[in-house]
């Protein structure tokens, strides 16, 4: 663990224009990848190689340490971004508007490596990728939410329309997901009881390992969504800089021309 | 507030009216889609008679986007929204005008896709009531959504490509709930019939409630 | 001496595939977050990036 006093070099000299760190890294987001890339393997060599296989599923429950982990995890962001939604509409500043962006940013990952993870799951447990499961068909339209919101946040327009109208949509995300998860598990109960073979009951070492990988994937978000908050953050200062750099040059042309 | 939805509404209704846009080309569209799924899924087979409500729920929604966007395309000229900000129009009541000229546009739409379904699918039409309290319900949050969606779009200059990517998975719940309800309709049994119009309900109010409180954030000058 | 041991499970490709899918995913855009905040930092100024 001594690797982690030495990892400051985030803060060298920026020629004279003070400490400014010139990556997203700071000294705790170095500490916290370093952690994650310990861990990390420990939890895949728990998971692939020392946990037994479960009585019900097989192995199949190797992919449960990754996928309940991510869709634990994933609606956290997305209502991190609603609430930073509705801050920015009260307060108008770049951090909200970040955060709003930076965490779709990460939900959608996190959403999306869900969606494939237990795709995967089912093909070994039920033996189809896809089934119009509630679960996995409020996910998918979840997913589908937020690619529309992140559309939006790529979209080229002025900078301050696009953060007022990405920040009313960001508020509708929460209520959508709630209405789709509502109005789908209704439809899908109807039908039959498509999770069957979720709830598994895990035990000994299955357990730990499971805990293991949690833990990491809670770090993992920790890490991206820092980073991803610092890029969204980033970004949104360039553009605006860009902004300040095109009407400066704009002004010095037009003294050079005689300003017309 | 009213008085200003009712102008809106008008002033939306007049265009429509007269330009004959929304008529002469969201109408046949939706009779049109009607006809292709009825090549897509062979008609001698009986798929479209069980498919019936899904299928009318889809036309009805794609008509929608249109007349959404049909709807903001008439206020994107040069000068209307700074015209608008002039007036003095109550941004709910705008929002009101717009949404309730959509679900007009809507409702006319309906009658000539249920006569369509009729004709050109054979479908029954039982348990009206449940059919028309789905059909209004239905209208609502379509007209409500598509109107707060439309809205934002139109904001940024942008109107074909992004309003269905951002519409269409939040209205889900709709075309899940109005299928649903029709289906129920049309099979005699009430059954969750209700539950469904309910569901629907939720959503317009939740969507109206969201247009009126927001609608002053969007259309403010940036 | 492990390998033969994962080998032996059942359904090996689509397990080993979703860690893959995964740690690619994660790790993907990690990378991708850290080279664009690398990029990015050179045109903000060093008053607006501030975090130790």
């Amino acid at each position: 663990m001594t690797t982690l006093t030495q990892t400051t070099d985030d803060t060298a000299p920026d020629g004279g224009a003070g400490a400014a760190p010139r990556s997203t890294g700071s000294r705790a987001t170095r500490v916290l990848g370093t952690v994650i890339l310990v861990t990390a393997p420990i939890a895949a060599y728990l998971g692939l190689v020392t946990s037994d296989p479960d009585v019900v599923q097989g192995d199949a429950v190797r992919l449960f340490y990754v996928h309940v982990p991510v869709v634990s995890l994933m609606y956290l962001p997305v209502i991190l971004c609603t609430v930073a939604s509705i801050m920015w509409l009260r307060k108008r500043t770049d951090g909200w508007d970040a955060l709003a962006s930076s965490s779709a940013e990460v939900a959608t990952i996190f959403v999306g490596l869900g969606l494939v993870t237990g795709a995967l799951w089912g093909e070994i447990t039920w033996g189809t990728y896809w089934t119009w499961d509630a679960r996995l068909t409020s996910t998918a339209l979840l997913f589908l939410l937020l690619l529309g919101y992140l559309a939006l946040r790529r979209y080229p327009a002025e900078p301050a329309a696009r953060s007022k109208v990405s920040a009313v949509v960001g508020i509708l995300l929460v209520p959508n997901a709630i209405l789709v998860h509502y109005s789908v598990s209704w439809w899908r109960s109807l039908h039959q009881d498509a999770t069957r073979g979720l709830d598994t009951k895990m035990e000994g070492n299955q357990l730990t390992t499971y805990a293991v990988a949690q833990g990491v994937f809670v770090l993992i978000l920790v890490w991206l969504s820092i980073h991803a908050f610092r890029v969204a953050w980033l970004s949104l200062q360039a553009e605006r800089g860009d902004l300040d750099v095109a009407i400066a040059e704009r002004m010095a042309d037009d003294d050079a021309t005689g300003g017309m | 507030m009213l008085a200003d939805a009712r102008l809106i509404a008008g002033k939306d209704l007049r265009i429509e009216l007269r330009s004959k846009v929304g008529i002469g080309q969201m109408v046949p569209f939706a009779v049109l889609v009607l006809v292709l799924f009825g090549l897509a899924l062979d008609p001698d087979r009986g798929v479209l008679t069980r498919a019936t409500p899904g299928l009318y729920w889809i036309a009805v929604l794609f008509s929608a986007l249109l007349a959404v966007q049909r709807s903001f395309a008439v206020e994107s000229a040069p000068g209307v929204a700074e015209a608008l900000r002039l007036s003095g129009i109550d941004p709910a009541g705008y929002f009101l005008g717009k949404f309730a000229a959509v679900a007009a546009q809507l409702v006319v739409l309906q009658l000539v896709l249920v006569a369509g379904v009729v004709v050109l699918y054979g479908a029954d039409l039982a348990g009206p009531l449940l059919l028309v309290a789905t059909a209004v319900a239905a209208t609502v949050a379509i007209a409500s959504a598509g109107t707060l969606y439309g809205v934002l779009a139109a904001g940024l200059r942008v109107r074909d490509t992004l309003v269905p990517l951002l519409l269409l998975p939040a209205l889900a719940p709709v075309l899940l709930g109005a299928t649903r309800a029709s289906e129920a309709a049309l099979d005699g049994g009430i059954g969750d019939g209700w539950g469904w119009c309910g569901l629907l309900a939720t959503f317009g109010v939740l969507y109206v409630g969201f247009g009126l409180l927001f609608f002053g954030t969007l259309l403010e000058e940036t | 001496m492990h390998a033969a041991q994962i080998l032996a499970y059942s359904d090996v490709g689509t397990i080993v595939f979703g860690w893959g899918v995964t740690a690619a995913g994660v790790a993907g855009y990690g990378f991708w977050l850290a080279r664009r905040g690398r990029s990015l930092s050179r045109n903000v100024a060093p008053e607006d990036r501030r975090w130790t």
